[in-house]
């Protein structure tokens, strides 16, 4: 190896330590020798333990009627979801702005797990779907959630109604043949983007053979929709209308 | 500048090192091993401010630590566990803390030596048997804390009842007791005996209201379902009258309308 291919190394080296640093949050302004504090410094988020049956959270909207707010809030929280298969009811929190969660590729039933989470506007962390199959009512009364694409390919059942601001899309729902989801689910989702987005991102069920599903959306998207989107659904087994 | 970048790698590999990540290889493993430093860490310490209503396990109490807990309103309410064990929260405020948890059944170690207000803490619990004794030394408001525990059987007592009071003025009562014990139909005598025996002795304090001892003792009155008084002697009653307190029976049919 020559000099020159050390050098390179040493650099490539460099560049890689660089971004990964960065990639855990902290900023790398200084040269090598300023790498060992940058590490040093990458933050210690401090995760609560979950387990199943245990819930975060209240619903104020019924225990506002006292008159009186004397309520602690948590605007954030971090929780760690490693021993957690069912996620059922486990955020009910009105007032939680952010959720951190982490270790969720265990949770199979996320079921009602973020329902009336209403000031809730963004789930960071490492929120993994890859094994859930319940997803009914997941995102319940979210109206300010925005979330990135999230893995459906294991959902077998979707029923009840998502409220979300935004979504990235569906990565594989409906790869399950028979999957049970409620035609309204996505009803109240009133972003056009959205809506294409999920079309972009579902299972395309006509080329796997399976029986096509309908969809109802809200009445002002479907009239936004262009006949290339509706078609486009139509062509992956999913057949779109408008609920009134 | 060889010993320099020797060094700076020797830094770099310990402060790797020190996230709990190992390093094996040379420097181009380096970025590798710094994906790997976990940045969170795992904790059952639960933040102030946190509430859990609506849980279903009783692993809460052995997996968690409420000890930063300083608020317990509304803390699990609606929940449906079955047993409360050794809970460490420092709460003034119990108000509807286990409201309507209609599975629960025994109640172990509750720390209440700092509650103040428990108005309605274990209302609808019906299928709730046993309390072991409760540290009710600061509490000021008790009002239906127990109502409609309909199966409440073994109750070890409030532990001075009655010491702290008079927040809400010298003319009011020094404790609000006031259907306390509604629809405890099954108390067993035993308990009463432990609620009076623990009660605590009005005669040590003034009510503001007399000119002098001994006109001026606090006194209260606390209610119990007919059919629990019908199950006590006069020397049992006569425990809680010689400490003022007096003993009433009640089948009144307040209910909660908040909800």
């Amino acid at each position: 190896m020559t000099t020159a291919d050390r050098l390179n190394d040493l650099i490539t080296a460099k560049e890689d330590m660089k971004s990964a640093i960065e990639e855990k949050g902290v900023e790398v302004t200084g040269g090598l020798t300023s790498y060992a504090d940058a590490i040093d410094s990458i933050k210690k988020i401090i995760a609560v333990k979950a387990f199943n049956g245990c819930s975060f959270g209240y619903s104020n909207t019924t225990w506002n009627s006292t008159g009186t707010q004397h309520f602690q809030t948590l605007p954030i929280m971090y929780v760690d979801l490693e021993a957690v298969t069912d996620a059922t009811d486990m955020f009910n929190f009105s007032d939680i702005k952010e959720l951190y969660l982490y270790n969720t590729f265990n949770v199979t039933n996320m079921d009602s797990m973020f329902v009336t989470c209403n000031d809730l506007t963004a789930i960071k962390g490492d929120f993994n779907t890859s094994n859930v199959t319940n997803m009914t009512n997941t995102f319940y009364n979210c109206p300010l959630l925005s979330i990135s694409l999230i893995d459906c390919g294991s959902v077998d059942t979707l029923k009840g109604s998502w409220t979300l601001a935004g979504i990235s899309g569906l990565k594989d729902l409906g790869k399950v043949s028979n999957l049970d989801i409620d035609s309204g689910v996505f009803a109240y989702i009133t972003d056009l983007t959205s809506i294409k987005n999920i079309i972009d991102t579902v299972y395309d069920r006509a080329t796997a053979g399976y029986s096509s599903i309908t969809l109802y959306v809200d009445y002002d998207v479907y009239n936004s929709l262009s006949n290339t989107y509706i078609n486009k659904a139509a062509a992956k087994g999913w057949i779109i209308q408008s609920f009134i | 500048m060889l010993d320099i970048l020797q060094n700076t790698k020797t830094d770099i590999k310990l402060a790797i090192h020190n996230q709990n990540v190992d390093v094996e290889g040379g420097l181009v493993t380096y970025g590798d091993a710094i994906r790997k430093i976990k940045n969170y860490e795992t904790t059952n310490v639960l933040p102030a401010g946190t509430k859990m209503a609506y849980s279903r396990s009783d692993e809460i109490f052995t997996q968690l630590d409420f000890s930063n807990i300083t608020d317990c309103e509304y803390m699990f309410y609606l929940s449906s566990f079955q047993n409360v064990k050794n809970f460490n929260a420092k709460s003034r405020s119990w108000n509807w803390a286990f409201y309507k948890n209609t599975n629960l059944l025994t109640v172990n170690g509750l720390n209440t030596g700092t509650a103040e207000m428990a108005w309605q803490t274990f209302y609808g619990c019906s299928a709730l048997t046993s309390i072991d004794v409760i540290d009710g030394s600061n509490l000021i408001d008790a009002g239906a804390m127990f109502y409609g525990c309909s199966s409440l059987t073994d109750f070890g007592g409030i532990k001075n009842l009655g010491k702290c009071g008079g927040l809400y003025g010298v003319n009011y009562p020094r404790v609000n007791v006031g259907y306390m014990f509604n629809q405890c139909n099954a108390l067993t005598r035993e308990s009463v005996v432990n609620i009076f025996n623990n009660l605590y002795d009005l005669k040590l304090v003034s009510d503001g209201i007399g000119t002098a001892p001994p006109y001026d003792f606090a006194s209260e009155t606390i209610y119990f379902p007919t059919v629990v008084l019908e199950r006590l002697t006069d020397e049992d009653i006569a425990i809680a009258i010689a400490k003022n307190w007096y003993v009433a029976g009640s089948n009144s049919t307040y209910e909660s309308n908040k909800f």
